[in-house]
């Protein structure tokens, strides 16, 4: 098996995306969560940390599965490495 | 739904994937439909007066039979549709089933409920139970996709090789597995008992054969079409009375989007309550009444005799003033109230004092980490914080749910997979809050200030079916509900809603479906899950590599009984602390699991030892820290002094505990000690990392050794050239989840994995200390088999290698000498005793490449490989004096052509009935498949390369199983023959030292017992004929295998194939229309090589010059290279078969561009009715027209003097209808 810079640009890709999925997932999560108290200015009705633990947060991680496996499959493509290659 | 059944294989188990996800979308689109009817028919049975029972009998009977019945389609018995759904699960049925598989019972009924409870803090489930498929998504499910193997114990062996990170993987899997069941079992069975009103235990065991019908017959396959069917159900159950209560609250019909709203509302409505006077006058009375009760229990037996005797002077007064009957009855049924002994008195009151609980004000439902100062906030908000992680990396571990994305098709499926597990949790999730928000607005309006006279009707049937779920005390004897004097369950809140909201009792009933739909699914995936640890993982790979494939999944099914029976027999006795287990359950998973697989993926360096120290450590420290926080645990353990920690706010245990701790109403967020919460600790453990081992810089070769030697521990023969592997990984991390590619794609990997399990037999466990140099061996060897390939005819290395050849010299010696032994006319040689035929036994057994070397050291000094293992053996047997004594019999009267004739036999005749015909069958039972699969697409023939009769492709197929399984039984039949004779077949020297022993007879014996026929005439070699006739079998089984190759890389060329893709790999294309025929092109050109070298072996190998020359014993030595290339053409073979999947739409479409094939059947016609040159007429008509169609063949027919029926009969006919009995013989073969 060829290990070309393609290969390793595609990893360092999707090392990346998985690197800032998991930085929006820990700020919606965690540092939200955090802050509860403080971010409690109403929000359509909810106070907006009451809404993003009970539901805001939620959308995000189905966005994110969602964006990353998108992505992830886009970039299959793009990165298409003839399979014979290591037969 | 049980319409369209397909042959046997009913409708999970159509031909392609399209046609199967086309299917399976048609089938649950049918099924959903049905399943509303069926409640709307019920609701209007109701209407006509159909009794309760009967509803919830209907249901039950209707949910569980209609399971049932996918359990019966789905019944299976091979190992990859028994274990992963046979791969090819759509990622949005995934989705659902992993869905369903993943809420339990808990999450149905108890999430919402817990909400209303806990108000804020009870979000840490939803964000922690939701946030947990982000790792999901994004660390664990593509890469476990990608390894493509049944079970997550299976990742562990492979990943960390050997056997012992696999066992503690059993382990834990078991573990938080079993735990988990029987919470889900104790949960069928209150859901059955509530909606038929049988008894406990037998509801137990009517929900128990709910749960095994599904997964008893038909493993993963059936569970996962089960739980998407419980899906449907469990979602419906949860959306309709959520959506009615919320049209009844604000008009509109998406509670999820409007309940900030009716948030507002309550949030204004808590204000009032909490300062509301009436509120307060309840709260003082339980202030003062535990306040009693704890002063009591202070001095317990003076308490207890105070008050019997203030009772017992009460009656006495009464009685002494004549304040009349009544009052003296009061009095007298006072005193018999009054607790029995001190015992019990000291229950009653420690139970009155606990009502100081509900002394406290009501939970302001939306803020955020309530608590009376700031410290207490901030712990408050470290424990959610807490436990929202916690259960974040619990849910990315639990093995039934990583299990479930090995069934998808592919990794880009499994991807998709995640996105669909999650959508539909979420549906689920995100409406929980929003019922629990509407529930306690109607509670905070509609019930308090009720007169006590007129509540509604749904308050007095809860409050008679379980008081613990709600009762409403008039406590300050005012006659209108007080909030205070509610206490009120977790999981009333689903199960009343439907009657809250107003909605017919058969929404009562659908809602007990969907709770039971949603235990008996997550049941059913845990128990899978046990099942498969111990039938694949334990049984399979641990204990007997040879099982076969129907064994292991008999195995699998019995276990699964066995469980399943085990865990409701525990359900049944109702552990005390049931709920506790299900937190322990994600405890343990998080723990042991998740840093283990994490780390396994994405840091190369993880290793063997620190996964396992890690493993076992993570589920140490949280055992240690339950069994000292838990005061069910503390006991059993004997921890007695009280526990000090900090309590926390919240564990997966509370979602069941408000059912028992009712009186929690009040939002008092600090626990009795019993209630421990979320435990950081385990977080903490989550993070126990194999870093045991330090950065070594001059280590580095060294490393790669011990990771080669773990890794052989589990075979070398899995993983072939690791070091290379290795090396790619070094360079290029992404790598690291392929290192078992030589083990084949995933569809492989059962079958596979028997032919190295069987290898692994044959070659013993010493193949360890060979193993250090073969990294470099992989590099520098000569022949691709021993290199690049090596891993894939690694089985043959056993057999036919210079190791292989000496081992099964020491056999043959030891055959000899054992014979001679036995033989009583040689009396200078007794029998051997027992000990040391055991001994002998051992030897020719246990001879492993280490000792092949110390053969081949002696070699040096002696210059003679047979001569090396006569004194090896010498050497070895130096130590039991029974055999050392007989040292000269070693040997005797042999030539060395005697051994290494019957070494070579045996050799063959294993190789033959372990490797080679097990392979060449295995590509017979592909192809069957193939040709089962295919039987009726029709494909446009081409003789001479030219559109001809149409035929089909499984018939194709089918074709070549026949020759296939034809040349099998050629290369079977073919005899093994050896002798044993001396030095040119005569006896000369046995016959010379004991003239009276039957030599013929006894060497015939000797060959026998090797499992090899006598050949009788012989000079000093055996003539080798029979080893030809077997290498023109092979060959000749080559050659038709090439003829199927070249036939298949046509088809794929001619687009009726595509190629299944892996995707997602490095290395491999995506793109659906890409066809790549590279298996097929590798196997023609092995295959070419093999055959080159067979036929050569054939020709040359029976001709030897007068009575022996040395050419056989040069070429014989590549035995093993031709067939290894034979069996590397046949691996790569079925490696392209594996990824072939048709395009009916591009056959199709070639049948139907070539009308002209209708022509044969026309023209019959005609000559059966007699009209004049058909041949001439046809002809005419096609030859040399571009673009005949179907008009102008039926123009033509119409102008044919035939009668109507045969005009009729040859219109109907179309190129892809006009296949003959070709379907049929493809379904027969």
């Amino acid at each position: 098996m060829q290990l070309t810079q393609k290969h390793l640009e595609y990893w360092s890709k999707n090392l990346r995306m998985t690197g800032f999925l998991l930085l929006v997932w820990f700020v919606a999560t965690f540092v939200v969560g955090y802050f509860s108290r403080e971010l409690s200015f109403n929000f359509f009705g909810w106070p907006f940390s009451f809404y993003m633990m009970a539901q805001g947060s939620l959308i995000i991680y189905v966005v994110i599965i969602w964006f990353y496996a998108r992505y992830m499959n886009t970039l299959d493509l793009e990165y298409d490495v003839h399979e014979g290659e290591e037969d | 739904m049980a319409t369209s059944g397909e042959g046997s294989r009913g409708i999970f188990g159509a031909t392609s994937q399209r046609a199967f996800n086309a299917q399976i979308k048609k089938v649950y689109k049918w099924y959903t439909g049905g399943f509303l009817v069926f409640i709307v028919a019920l609701a209007i049975l109701e209407q006509l007066g159909l009794p309760r029972a009967w509803i919830g009998y209907l249901f039950l009977l209707a949910t569980i039979g209609l399971y049932a019945g996918i359990g019966v389609m789905s019944r299976t018995s091979e190992a990859a549709e028994y274990y992963v759904a046979g791969r090819r699960v759509p990622a949005l049925f995934n989705g659902m089933a992993t869905g369903a598989d993943w809420m339990s019972a808990a999450s149905f009924i108890g999430m919402a409920g817990t909400l209303y409870l806990l108000g804020f803090n009870g979000l840490a489930f939803v964000t922690g139970w939701t946030g947990g498929y982000c790792l999901v998504a994004l660390l664990l499910a593509p890469y476990l996709r990608k390894f493509g193997q049944f079970t997550i114990p299976d990742f562990l062996g492979a990943r960390y090789g050997g056997n012992i990170p696999r066992f503690v993987g059993i382990l834990a899997a078991i573990l938080c597995s079993f735990t988990y069941v029987v919470a889900q079992i104790y949960g069928v069975g209150l859901i059955t008992t509530r909606l038929t009103g049988v008894a406990f235990e037998l509801g137990i065991f009517l929900g128990l054969g709910g749960i095994l019908v599904c997964s008893f017959l038909g493993g993963m396959r059936a569970v996962t079409w089960t739980q998407v069917a419980q899906y449907i159900i469990l979602i419906i159950a949860y959306m309709i009375p959520v959506v009615w209560l919320s049209v009844k609250q604000t008009g509109v019909p998406l509670p999820q989007f409007v309940y900030g709203k009716v948030l507002e509302k309550v949030t204004a409505r808590e204000a009032d309550l909490i300062k509301d006077p009436k509120e307060l006058q309840v709260r003082d009375i339980f202030k003062q009444r535990a306040a009693d009760a704890s002063a009591k229990l202070k001095d317990l037996d003076k308490s207890f005799a105070d008050g019997k005797a203030a009772l017992a002077a009460a009656v006495a007064k009464a009685e002494a003033d004549n304040a009349g009957a009544d009052a003296v009855d009061a009095a007298k049924k006072a005193l018999e109230a009054y607790p029995k002994d001190a015992a019990a008195a000291k229950a009653a009151w420690t139970k009155e004092s606990r009502l100081a609980a509900r002394a406290n004000p009501p939970l302001r439902h939306a803020e955020a980490f309530p608590g009376k100062d700031d410290a207490a906030r901030d712990v408050s908000r470290r424990n959610f914080l807490a436990l929202v992680f916690c259960l974040m990396i619990g849910t990315a571990a639990l093995p039934h749910i990583l299990m479930r994305y090995y069934t998808t098709p592919s990794v880009r499926e499994a991807r998709q997979s995640v996105f669909w597990s999650l959508f539909f949790i979420f549906l689920l999730y995100f409406t929980a809050p929003a019922l629990a928000v509407l529930a306690k607005y109607d509670v905070y309006t509609n019930l308090v200030g009720t007169a006590f006279a007129s509540l509604p009707q749904w308050v007095a049937s809860w409050q008679k079916v379980d008081p613990s779920l709600l009762s409403i005390i008039d406590v300050n004897r005012d006659g209108i509900v007080q909030l205070a004097e509610i206490s009120i369950g977790g999981d009333i809140i689903v199960l009343a809603t439907p009657e809250i909201a107003g909605l017919p009792y058969v929404v009562s009933g659908l809602v007990a479906a969907g709770g039971l739909a949603a235990a008996l699914s997550t049941a059913d995936g845990l128990l899978l899950t046990i099942a498969n640890a111990l039938s694949h993982d334990f049984y399979y790979k641990m204990l007997d590599p040879t099982a076969s494939t129907t064994r292991r999944v008999t195995i699998s099914k019995i276990l699964l009984l066995v469980v399943a029976l085990a865990a409701a027999t525990v359900a049944a006795q109702k552990p005390a602390d049931i709920l506790f287990l299900v937190s322990a359950a994600f405890s343990f998973a998080a723990a042991a699991f998740f840093p283990a697989l994490v780390l396994g993926i994405f840091w190369k360096r993880a290793n063997k030892w620190g996964a396992i120290l890690g493993m076992i450590a993570g589920l140490g420290i949280t055992f240690y820290y339950m069994a000292t926080t838990q005061a069910w645990m503390r006991g059993i353990f004997g921890v007695t002094e009280p526990d000090r920690r900090q309590h926390l706010v919240g564990h997966p245990a509370d979602l069941g505990r408000p059912v028992r701790r009712a009186a929690r109403l009040r939002g008092d967020h600090h626990r009795e000690p019993a209630d421990a919460g979320a435990r950081p600790g385990d977080a903490g453990t989550g993070r126990a990392r194999p870093v045991s081992e330090p950065r070594r810089r001059h280590g580095e070769h060294r490393r790669d050794l011990t990771a080669r030697a773990a890794h052989d521990e589990e075979g070398p023969q899995r993983c072939g050239p690791f070091s290379l592997r290795r090396e790619a990984r070094r360079r290029h991390p992404r790598r690291r989840a392929r290192w078992c590619r030589a083990c084949g794609p995933a569809s492989r990997g059962d079958r596979e994995g028997r032919a190295h399990a069987r290898a692994r037999l044959v070659v013993p466990s010493a193949r360890l200390t060979m193993s250090a140099d073969a990294d470099l061996a992989a590099l520098t060897a000569l022949s691709p088999l021993d290199g690049r390939y090596a891993a894939k005819v690694a089985a043959l290395t056993g057999h036919f290698s210079e190791y292989g050849l000496v081992r099964h010299r020491v056999r043959v010696e030891l055959a000899w000498l054992t014979a001679l032994a036995d033989e009583t006319a040689i009396v200078e040689l007794p029998p051997f005793s027992a000990d040391a035929r055991a001994e002998i036994d051992k030897v020719a057994a246990a001879f492993g490449p280490a000792d092949a070397a110390r053969v081949k050291a002696i070699e040096r000094t002696t210059n003679h490989d047979v001569k090396a293992v006569e004194y090896w053996l010498k050497e070895r047997f130096a130590g039991v004096p029974e055999v050392a004594r007989a040292a000269e019999f070693i040997h005797f009267a042999c030539t060395s052509e005697d051994i290494n004739n019957l070494a070579h036999g045996i050799a063959l005749a294993q190789a033959r009935a372990e490797i080679l015909l097990p392979a060449l069958h295995a590509i017979a039972s592909d192809l069957r498949a193939l040709a089962h699969t295919h039987a009726g697409t029709a494909m446009l023939a081409r003789t001479h390369g030219q559109p001809a009769t149409p035929t089909t492709l499984g018939k194709e197929l089918a074709n070549v199983v026949a020759r296939v399984e034809r040349q099998a039984a050629q290369i079977e039949r073919v005899p093994l023959l050896g002798k044993m004779n001396g030095a040119v077949g005569n006896y000369n020297a046995h016959a010379a030292a004991y003239p009276d022993v039957d030599w013929e007879r006894l060497s015939a014996r000797v060959v026998a017992g090797l499992g090899l026929e006598q050949n009788p005439y012989t000079t000093q070699i055996e003539p080798h004929d029979y080893m030809a006739e077997l290498f023109d079998a092979v060959a000749r089984a080559n050659t038709i295998l090439i003829d199927l190759d070249r036939d298949v890389w046509g088809y794929v060329s001619l687009g009726y194939f595509r190629q299944r893709v892996k995707e997602g790999e490095v290395g491999s294309s995506t793109m659906p229309h890409k066809v790549n025929p590279i298996d097929f092109e590798n196997s023609e050109g092995n295959l070419g090589l093999a055959n080159a070298l067979l036929r050569h072996l054939a020709e040359k190998l029976p001709i030897s010059r007068w009575q022996r020359d040395l050419t056989d014993s040069t070429v014989l030595r590549n035995m093993g290279v031709a067939l290894g290339y034979a069996l590397l053409g046949w691996v790569s073979l079925r490696q392209g078969l594996a990824k072939l999947e048709a395009d009916p739409a591009r056959i199709a479409a070639d049948l139907d561009a070539n009308w002209e094939v209708l022509a044969e059947p026309i023209q019959t016609v005609m000559r059966r009715y007699g009209v004049a040159n058909p041949y001439e007429q046809l002809k005419a008509l096609t030859r040399g027209r571009t673009g005949m169609t179907r008009e102008s063949l039926h123009a033509f027919i119409d102008g044919l003097a035939l009668p109507a029926d045969a005009k009729a009969r040859l219109k109907a006919l179309s190129p892809a209808a006009y296949t003959g009995l070709a379907a049929a013989l493809a379904k027969r073969i």
